[in-house]
């Protein structure tokens, strides 16, 4: 793993010499020196990286590369804020690629390690590979990719703290911040606008009692100034309580003192009826016989 | 013991072979309007009137004392309620009408209900009701109209005597319940020393 690396290295620091020594011009712009300046640490990091590893003599053609490669680190910076604002990155890039035709784009992918020392190296090769190549067509473009896999360690995730330990700026959000919720009760003094709505949620509550009776009164949003959450349902219940007041309600039962029992008796059944029943109380038959003897005694008597 | 209920099977046999209506056993029936038998009934004399009422009851108070032959049991000795059972249910397949029986105090008083619906329709069932009583018990009675009230007509049964009393008090407008608290008073009165 170690001898891809530095064959990865290798061709990396070759294509970076060879780049520099066509195209970039010999002196650098004063203005540009204070911005390399952080670019240019973390390039002679690499560097010592790679002489401690491989124990070779820094070429004398150094200093040059080291230049370009922060050339392209300084350009790469301000392209990866275009890169996150920008969804499609590799499209923009293979563009751009296509336009400098003098310039060289490299896309290497370093993640295939697990000991640590591979994975530092993997951490700072990650930091090139969040700088695309500028698309302002400024010379000496270096892009190491980490999306896109070489040869023999595809498959392999680089490795995750890669983006933490960046030190360039904080890319701009790919998407806007979440709404933050404010409390109910932090916003008593809102004002509703004429074009103002109820919550969908309170109106939703307060629908099943619409729906009981169609013929009811329409559903009328308070306007009175809205009120925090805690304060609201007394605002949604007064329409509530009024539909309920036109619905009408059951007949109320009487009570118990209104409830007097009908008696149908001619009346001059009153008098002799008291009479019977003494009589009935007196004679209790417990034949058809006796019964008839009875009545046939009334007849004797008379 | 109780009796069985009524059972109105082969009350009345239509033998349409020979042209006749037979009943439990008391011999041939002839089926008429009873709107033209209540005509000849009002225009008879007071005597053919009794004698055919009579006959009638006796008919049904015949039948009656069979059914309670069958059942082991007298009229005389039944209670009420199985009377009135034997009794309205001979009464309702002649076409008579329902019968009901009260008791007002002492006296055992009839109702017909949904009877024939004619003017001497009352002089014929109190004949009729008399004698089927006379006939079911052995008892000599008598049965005299209280009142009648649409469908409704109401007979006291009691003595000759009785009837003969009540019926002035009726035909004098005394009111039917009066008219039977007249004859309870009586009857209570203490005899004279």
């Amino acid at each position: 793993m170690t001898e891809r690396k530095l064959s990865i290295l290798r061709t990396l620091l070759a294509r970076v010499q060879e780049r520099t020594s066509r195209s970039r011009p010999a002196e650098a712009a004063p203005s540009t020196q204070a911005a390399r300046a952080e670019p240019a640490a973390q390039l002679n990091a690499l560097t010592q990286l790679e002489d401690e590893v491989t124990g070779e003599a820094v070429p004398p053609s150094a200093p040059r590369m080291r230049e370009a490669a922060i050339d392209a680190l300084s350009e790469d910076n301000l392209a990866t804020q275009k890169h996150q604002v920008v969804p499609d990155v590799d499209a923009r890039t293979i563009a751009d690629a296509e336009e400098l035709d003098e310039e060289m784009d490299i896309a290497i992918t370093v993640s295939d390690s697990d000991d640590a020392e591979v994975g530092e190296m993997a951490a700072e090769s990650a930091s090139f590979s969040d700088a695309p190549p500028s698309d302002e067509g400024a010379p000496g473009g270096l892009v190491l990719e980490n999306e896109t896999p070489l040869p023999g360690i595809a498959g392999e995730a680089p490795p995750a703290p890669a983006r933490d330990e960046l030190s360039w700026p904080p890319a701009a959000p790919s998407r806007p911040p979440p709404p933050v919720e404010i409390p109910a009760a932090a916003a008593p003094s809102f004002e509703p606008s004429p074009a103002f709505e109820p919550p969908r949620t309170e109106a939703l509550a307060a629908a099943p009692a619409f729906e009981a009776s169609p013929a009811g009164p329409p559903f009328i949003a308070p306007s009175e100034p809205f009120a925090p959450a805690s304060e609201r349902p007394p605002a949604f219940e007064a329409p509530t309580s009024a539909f309920r007041e036109v619905v009408p309600a059951a007949e109320p039962l009487p009570s118990l003192a209104d409830v007097t029992p009908e008696i149908h008796r001619a009346p001059v059944l009153r008098g002799p009826v008291g009479i019977f029943i003494e009589q009935s109380r007196i004679f209790s038959p417990n034949s058809f016989g006796e019964l008839l003897e009875a009545s046939l005694g009334l007849g004797r008597d008379a | 013991m109780t009796s069985p209920p009524f059972d109105a099977a082969k009350a009345l046999t239509f033998d349409l072979s020979r042209g006749q209506i037979l009943d439990g056993g008391a011999g041939a029936r002839v089926l008429v309007p009873a709107a033209g038998l209540l005509a000849l009934c009002g225009a008879a004399p007071k005597d053919s009137l009794a004698a055919f009422g009579r006959a009638l009851g006796e008919s049904i108070g015949g039948a009656v004392a069979r059914r309670f032959e069958r059942a082991g049991v007298t009229a005389v000795t039944a209670s009420v309620d199985e009377v009135a059972n034997y009794l309205g249910g001979e009464l309702a397949v002649a076409g008579f009408g329902v019968l009901a029986i009260e008791r007002w105090g002492r006296a055992l008083v009839l109702v017909i209900d949904n009877g024939p619906d004619h003017a001497n329709s009352d002089k014929v069932l109190a004949l009729l009701l008399a004698s089927a009583v006379s006939r079911a018990t052995g008892l000599d009675t008598e049965c005299v109209r209280l009142a009648r009230d649409g469908q409704s007509s109401r007979f006291l049964v009691t003595s000759r005597a009785a009837a003969e009393q009540v019926g002035e008090w009726i035909d004098a407008g005394t009111p039917w319940a009066e008219a039977l608290a007249r004859l309870h008073a009586k009857h209570n009165a203490p005899e004279p020393v």
